[in-house]
């Protein structure tokens, strides 16, 4: 598995992470959900 | 030349993150938008400014 792969692999477990982070964030901060 | 513009779209990416997580946060927070606005408005300034860099940077590599 070489570098490109790795950094791609990086950036999509990054969006893919972010959308359960805002949510628990909110949820967190008791925001409007 | 490479390594700066390495350094600006590893910048870009992580600007990308954190405006991804933050804006949404900021938005439907209470009182949120208020007491965060400029944070915001910085970041997405940051963020265009590192879109152009990229782009100028990008026809200095290879």
């Amino acid at each position: 598995m070489n570098l490109e792969v790795v950094a791609q692999l990086t950036v999509l477990a990054l969006i893919v992470v972010s959308g359960p982070l805002v949510i628990g964030l909110l949820a967190l901060r008791k925001g409007n959900l | 030349m490479t390594i700066t513009f390495q350094l600006a779209v590893f910048a870009l990416i992580v600007t990308s993150f954190l405006l991804v997580i933050g804006v949404p946060v900021v938005l439907a927070s209470p009182d949120g938008w208020s007491s965060n606005k400029n944070t915001v408005f910085s970041g997405a300034s940051l963020w265009i400014g590192l879109v152009f860099l990229v782009g100028i940077l990008n026809s200095f590599v290879s």
